[in-house]
């Protein structure tokens, strides 16, 4: 008998409902509970119990369509087990949060990021899109602050044009295709030109937003490190990858992408090394380690779709358990800012050697995640015979360590001793197990990458023309040269900070740096001025004027004749006082008066004849201005 | 701290020397599938482990990765701390002060 496939999207939609109803252990026990089935639900797929990939299921006509919620093939199970997995660890390092709204928000988020996954038509992939968008938001306003609401405000302002983007993307490429709406079965890039319709452009903008793609980028360290401690934990997994996820599917192969890879892998770096706040440290990393695995789409060989499928994996676990960390230190000192932090050790250790795995995972260093993930990408440049790409590869991966697992280690938790202001401690148990499962894995998946490379291997068979690199690469992970050139790497990279550079970096201000975001923040706030001011001012001045004229309109409608007499005697009144007597003028004035108080006395009985006349002047009238063009 | 700073550079030094050691080793000793008795490459992987072996030429100067690494950190660090940082850093309530509803009519 044959076993229906249950979308694991919305084992988190629909579970999400219950979570207001549930208190106390209840409810904590629920929101484990939820991940576990999906995780289940997500093996039993990759199993092949309902059926063998790739699987066409859950089929809804809408309109004259036929939308397909579940698109099930190798990728898409190998990225839905991704965010699966992180997502049970987010849930228990969160599971304290008493504020049950934030749990739905982070369940809708996740349940809309897994219908993105298995979506089969464009239609879907739009929808579930959205949710996530809107979903997510709450998880920055949820931190109740101004900073967050503002953050919140332009974060969703952004994506709603991503939105617009992907919808018109989406009308054009029905249009083109005939009213065709299926997504995911071939790459958006012109096999023949390499290069993309209008239709392809918008996906791509639309997809580009989301991945946090230069200059594109802004919105995600403008609002990430504004949400709640466990809100920009589960912001960091879901949105930038679902990106890189369609990206994989729609922009394989597309040249450009690798070079805005290689420049967001440069240029993520360059900021993460001088902003002041951990958090936001953290989240332009995330647009560095992004660079890999778009620069690795755009390669689009074996090895370079292998090691960005595996590097979403490995960077995503090992970038949590970073924000993971830095989250403990925002709830126990109230700070995640390094001008108000240092000598933290003492007081939060264990935080501190998770974070040191974190950081050493996302370096690369051997038997650490990223290990068997990134080299894939940059060694994929060297075959691919792109020397620019490689370098800017290669240096991002040095700021890489010289930041996470150098600088910031080093301003935290070591130099100077622990403001006076600022208590520390290490986070409650069910954080640290967070913690515990994703530093677990992330050495977990290095010391034996082969599951990870065999459930990739389908994928990229499905994606890369060739896969005889990949398979070439993976079959030495941990090759002498390899573990050697990287260890050497590290070791060698040291010395730029501790000897070279430790000193400016040592000294500590409480600064921001601009980035593209001023340009909407600042020209925004002048869009405001604008609008409040001069618009407000005009339209003030239209509406009053035209409430005087319609006013008159209505006076002159009570009887024409008579009100066009008065007006008439008003001109004549203005005439007599500059040419006759002063009393002349009074009489005048006094028999306009008059007139004004019988207004509107009894109305003229017009006969057809001069309705006639009326109307042929009026038609008249509106002929000379239509012919004349005035 | 708890952590014995000279006991830490020490040890680093000395992974410094073991890892100069055999990264000079793994350079100038023969790749494993030269040699005799190695196992074949699989059939299609010929042409693939070829392209693995020619690379960019300074891939090829013992030690690169070494001299890479140190020279391309320092480059970043100054760049970004002493280049871009000075240029882009502004005042936390930078646009606070910049809002028309805090700092004023502008």
């Amino acid at each position: 008998m044959a076993v229906t496939w249950i979308h694991p999207g919305f084992i988190y939609i629909f579970g999400a409902l219950l979570i207001p109803l549930l208190k106390g252990k209840a409810r904590q026990a629920y929101i484990i509970l939820l991940p576990i089935l999906a995780l289940t639900d997500i093996l039993l797929m990759a199993l092949g119990v309902f059926g063998e990939l790739p699987l066409k299921t859950w089929e809804i006509p809408f309109l004259k369509y036929t939308l397909m919620l579940g698109h099930v093939d190798n990728l898409s199970v190998f990225f839905a087990f991704l965010f699966i997995i992180v997502s049970l660890a987010m849930f228990v390092y969160a599971v304290h949060v008493k504020e049950e709204w934030q749990h739905v928000a982070a369940f809708l988020y996740i349940g809309s990021t897994l219908g993105v996954v298995f979506a089969g038509d464009l239609f879907t992939l739009l929808f579930f899109w959205e949710v996530m968008a809107w979903a997510s938001l709450f998880l920055i306003w949820y931190r109740k602050t101004e900073a967050s609401r503002g953050a919140g405000f332009r974060y969703i302002l952004v994506h709603s044009f991503g939105g617009i983007c992907l919808f018109a993307g989406v009308v054009l490429q029905l249009q083109a295709t005939g009213g065709n709406i299926a997504w995911g079965f071939g790459s958006l890039v012109n096999p023949v030109t390499g290069g993309l319709d209008l239709a392809g452009t918008m996906i791509l903008i639309a997809f580009m937003i989301n991945g946090a793609v230069p200059p594109l980028h802004a919105w995600l360290s403008d609002a990430y490190p504004e949400a709640t401690v466990t809100g920009t934990v589960f912001l960091n997994a879901f949105t930038t990858k679902s990106a890189i996820y369609v990206l994989l599917r729609a922009f394989t192969g597309y040249e450009a992408l690798m070079w805005l890879g290689a420049i967001m892998a440069v240029y993520g770096i360059i900021y993460a090394l001088i902003v002041n706040d951990i958090r936001r440290v953290l989240a332009y990393h995330i647009i560095s380690q992004g660079g890999y695995m778009v620069a690795g789409i755009g390669i689009g060989t074996g090895l370079a779709v292998g090691g960005a499928i595996a590097h979403a994996l490995c960077y995503t676990m090992c970038k949590t358990l970073l924000f993971m960390a830095a989250g403990a230190v925002l709830a126990a000192t109230g700070t995640a800012k390094m001008s108000d932090l240092g000598g933290l050790y003492k007081y939060m250790p264990k935080t501190f050697w998770m974070w040191m795995i974190g950081a050493a995972s996302i370096s690369g260093f051997p038997l650490f995640a990223v290990f068997v993930s990134k080299p894939l990408v940059i060694e994929s440049a060297v075959f691919a015979g792109q020397p620019w790409p490689w370098l800017l590869l290669e240096i991002a991966s040095a700021g890489t360590f010289l930041c996470l697992a150098v600088k910031i280690p080093y301003l935290t938790w070591h130099e100077r001793e622990k403001p006076a202001n600022i208590v520390a401690h290490d986070p409650p148990l069910n954080m640290m197990i967070g913690m515990g499962i994703l530093a677990i894995l992330c050495i977990g998946v290095a010391v034996y990458p082969y599951a990870m490379y065999n459930m990739i291997t389908p994928a990229v068979e499905e994606l890369a023309s060739e896969v005889g690199s990949f398979e070439h690469y993976i079959a030495h992970p941990y090759a002498p040269k390899i573990v050697v050139e990287l260890t050497m790497f590290f070791l060698f990279a040291f010395p730029a900070f501790w000897w070279v550079l430790r000193k400016p970096f040592r000294h500590r201000e409480p600064k921001m740096a601009l980035d593209l975001d001023w340009l909407y923040r600042i020209s925004g706030k002048w869009v405001i001025w604008f609008c409040e001011k001069p618009l407000m001012a005009f339209a003030t001045f239209i509406d009053r004027n035209v409430l005087k004229m319609a006013a008159f309109f209505v006076w002159v409608g009570r009887n024409p004749a008579e009100a066009l007499r008065i007006k008439g005697e008003e001109t004549r009144l203005k005439t007599q006082r500059l040419i006759s007597t002063s009393e002349k003028a009074r009489d005048y004035e006094s028999g306009l008066e008059g007139a004004r108080v019988r207004f509107p006395g009894e109305l003229p009985k017009l006969g057809l004849g001069a309705s006639l006349l009326l109307i042929i002047l009026f038609l008249v009238v509106y002929l000379l201005v239509y012919v004349l063009g005035v | 701290m708890g952590i014995d700073r000279s006991m830490l550079i020490k040890l680093y030094y000395l992974c410094l020397i073991v890892v100069v050691i055999a990264g000079l080793a793994v350079h100038f000793m023969p790749a494993p599938e030269a040699h005799e008795g190695a196992v074949p490459h699989e059939e299609g992987h010929e042409e693939v482990a070829h392209e693995a072996e020619e690379g960019f030429w300074w891939l090829d100067i013992p030690l690169f990765a070494a001299g890479f690494a140190f020279v391309s950190g320092v480059i970043l660090l100054a760049l970004s701390k002493l280049g871009v940082y000075p240029l882009l850093k502004r005042d936390e309530d930078y646009y606070e002060e910049h809002s028309f509803k805090k700092g004023g009519e502008q």
